[in-house]
């Protein structure tokens, strides 16, 4: 049935009429069973799942495509989850037991916030919950999965199974690791199967390229009793203490919304201090005051931290020796004239990797690197992460890729309900 | 709150009289007691430092100059029929910076800070439907959007260590970027998501959410409120121009 979907034709044409039928099987076979495409990055995974929802699309049917940048996928109609919420579930034969699942999943102290102020994982859930209101017959979730938490994503996973998905053909792409994946629900199947000989050649990320920078002072970051509410009342940090040692890697672990983010924002300078201090090497810091001089940090989104408009422009505020190293480093130097924006997902997040890798600062902050890449980038990532803490500067790192903060061999720090367990246990 | 929740068509009478009112009052008393119940109405609703940081960034500095130019240097009011005296010039610079402040006001209380739900709801009593809708509901969620990204580009240059302190010079030397990827990313989404709001049928979606229970809960008596403040509002300000 699936094999014969790769007959791409256009007009009307014997073998286009007959793609569209295998297109239309392979939906009518999958409803309520999630397919999970496996492939590695640029294997045609996002080119397959974007031309079938197109297909689909014209034909009359609803076919929707989440990318990996899921605040893209919001609607942005209305200003909050409530009401997104309601935009997309209202009408909706399951429109009750997905706000119900909303409840569950946590959103619900979040209803009345901007979606756009979620963490990433909260915006999945919240993005996955609306386009299942929409009864679509084809739902491609490029990605997005790789944002939640091993627990949510078991139970999105679920949700794709569930009545309220009974109607929707669901496509997930997942990246990273295989020992990460739980979709144990899915129905495996490999693109190269729907697509040979799809995919072009594939930019390699590449670690043996990174030139490490040592740092002029590297130092212990000490912070003791941040505490850090966006609304009054609500704190998302709790009298959060810690004292982190230069040349280790540090796992920042924790559920989604845990507020990993905002402690990591915190230390660089990106959040002010609301209560507490924090120390570089001894002496007291403020890095609200001068932000991202002692931790650097690589953002989730890679599309907020991309400012030039060439990719050569994106590494020119580096040292000379490194903005090559870190284009080549991203497998983007043949890419210099490109508009970054232009470049996909995977080469992005990578882009935006290295320059911060390359930059020499005492601490580095990873927040979700992994996001997109396959085993093989993850792989050149862990030994980049290692570098720089061999190197004398300290890495915390935030992923929820299990297998991802076992292979960096990083000390676990753990954040629940706002507190942070007192770090010094290696991950096993 | 029951005084924000008037029903729709209650709501958008009082502001078309409210506007009407604003429009033709003359006078910097009447314009100054309209003010005086549209900020108190602001103050009810919790909106006041909004309103507070509208006048000071955009309504003052506006005042200022109309002071400078219509008060002191030309030293009357503009037309050819106009007194030409300096208290001319400065009573017509009061009108006008009144005025404004009244229309802003008007606009924040009753458009502004409406719930997303019933503004569609208010758009809808109105006839405003699918398309039409989607667009005003968008545009009106653009400057959200622009600050919420501005912020986002802020973070993210931080993070990266390209804004080395946070002095009003280093701010404004970020701006060209923040521009850059601000309308790069920002209209690239925009037409992302105006495709997604058709396949999904989001624009027609838009239609349902006039029946939600949420919008059901108005107050008739708020409604008779707003609608008799306003109906006072525009005969003072109709009688006051006639009057004169």
């Amino acid at each position: 049935m699936v094999g014969t979907v790769n007959h791409m034709g256009r007009g009307g044409n014997p073998a286009a009429i007959q793609h569209m039928k295998d297109l239309a099987s392979f939906i009518n076979s999958n409803q309520g069973k999630p397919v999970l495409l496996e492939g590695q990055n640029f294997s045609g995974r996002t080119a397959l799942l974007r031309r079938w929802v197109g297909e689909w699309s014209r034909l009359g049917g609803r076919a929707i495509y989440v990318g990996p940048s899921v605040q893209q996928s919001i609607s942005s109609l209305v200003p909050t989850v409530r009401s997104e919420l309601q935009l997309h579930l209202t009408g909706s034969r399951h429109g009750e037991a997905l706000l119900h699942l909303a409840e569950s999943f946590g959103l619900g102290r979040c209803f009345d916030q901007s979606p756009f102020t979620l963490s990433g994982g909260e915006q999945t859930l919240l993005v996955a919950l609306c386009k299942l209101g929409l009864e679509p017959a084809l739902l491609g979730f490029d990605g997005a999965m790789e944002e939640l938490d091993r627990q949510n994503a078991g139970r999105l996973a679920e949700v794709f199974s569930s009545p309220a998905a009974e109607r929707a053909a669901t496509i997930l792409t997942m990246n990273g690791y295989a020992e990460d994946r739980p979709l144990d629900l899915a129905t495996r199947v490999q693109v190269s199967d729907l697509t040979p000989g799809a995919g072009g050649r594939a930019p390699l990320f590449d670690a043996c390229q990174f030139r490490f920078t040592a740092p002029n002072e590297a130092g212990c970051l000490e912070a003791e009793g941040i505490s850090f509410s966006y609304t009054p009342g609500s704190p998302v940090l709790r009298n959060i203490s810690l004292r982190l040692e230069p040349g280790h890697i540090f796992s920042l672990e924790g559920r989604n919304g845990a507020g990993k983010s905002t402690l990591a924002r915190i230390l660089v300078g990106v959040l002010p201090l609301q209560r507490g201090w924090i120390a570089f090497n001894g002496r007291a810091i403020n890095p609200w005051k001068t932000p991202g001089q002692i931790a650097v940090m690589h953002m989730q989104n890679p599309d907020v931290q991309l400012f030039a408009d060439t990719v050569a422009a994106e590494v020119a505020d580096l040292p000379a020796c490194s903005s090559g190293a870190a284009a080549s480093m991203a497998g983007v130097l043949d890419m210099m004239t490109e508009h970054p924006f232009d470049l996909p997902f995977v080469l992005r997040k990578r882009l935006t990797f290295s320059t911060v890798a390359h930059l020499s600062r005492p601490w580095f902050i990873f927040d979700e690197p992994t996001l997109g890449q396959d085993a093989a980038a993850c792989d050149q990532m862990v030994a980049v992460l290692q570098r720089i803490a061999e190197g004398g500067a300290g890495v915390i790192v935030i992923s929820h890729s299990r297998e991802f903060i076992r292979r960096v061999k990083a000390q676990s720090l753990r954040l629940e309900n706002g507190c942070l367990n007192k770090p010094g246990t290696t991950t096993s | 709150m029951w005084f924000a929740s008037p029903p729709p068509l209650y709501r958008g009478l009082a502001v078309l009289l409210a506007l009407y009112g604003a429009i033709l009052a003359n006078t910097v008393n009447l314009l100054a007691a309209g003010l005086l119940v549209v900020t108190s109405a602001l103050w009810a609703q919790g909106q006041l430092r909004t309103f507070a940081k509208f006048a000071f960034t955009l309504i003052l500095p506006v005042g200022v100059g109309l002071v400078a130019i219509w008060g002191f240097i030309r030293q009357g009011a503009p037309g050819p029929a106009a007194e030409t005296s300096m208290r001319a010039g400065l009573l017509f610079a009061a009108v006008t910076t009144l005025r404004l402040a009244l229309l802003g006001a008007v606009f924040l209380a009753a458009v502004v800070n409406l719930a997303p739900v019933r503004l569609v709801d208010l758009l809808q009593t109105f006839g405003i439907r699918r398309r039409t809708l989607a667009i005003i509901v968008s545009t009106l969620n653009l400057w959200p959007d622009f600050r919420r990204r501005v912020e986002q580009v802020f973070a993210a240059r931080c993070a990266r260590g390209l804004m080395p302190d946070r002095r009003l010079g280093t701010r404004v030397r970020q701006l060209p970027y923040v521009v850059r990827t601000l309308f790069v990313s920002a209209l690239g989404q925009a037409l992302e998501r105006a495709d997604s709001w058709e396949s999904s049928g989001l624009i027609e979606r838009l239609d349902d959410l006039r029946n939600s229970p949420s919008t059901s809960d108005y107050s008739r008596v708020a409604g008779f409120v707003w609608l008799a403040l306003s109906i006072t509002w525009g005969v003072a300000a109709t009688l006051r121009l006639f009057s004169t």
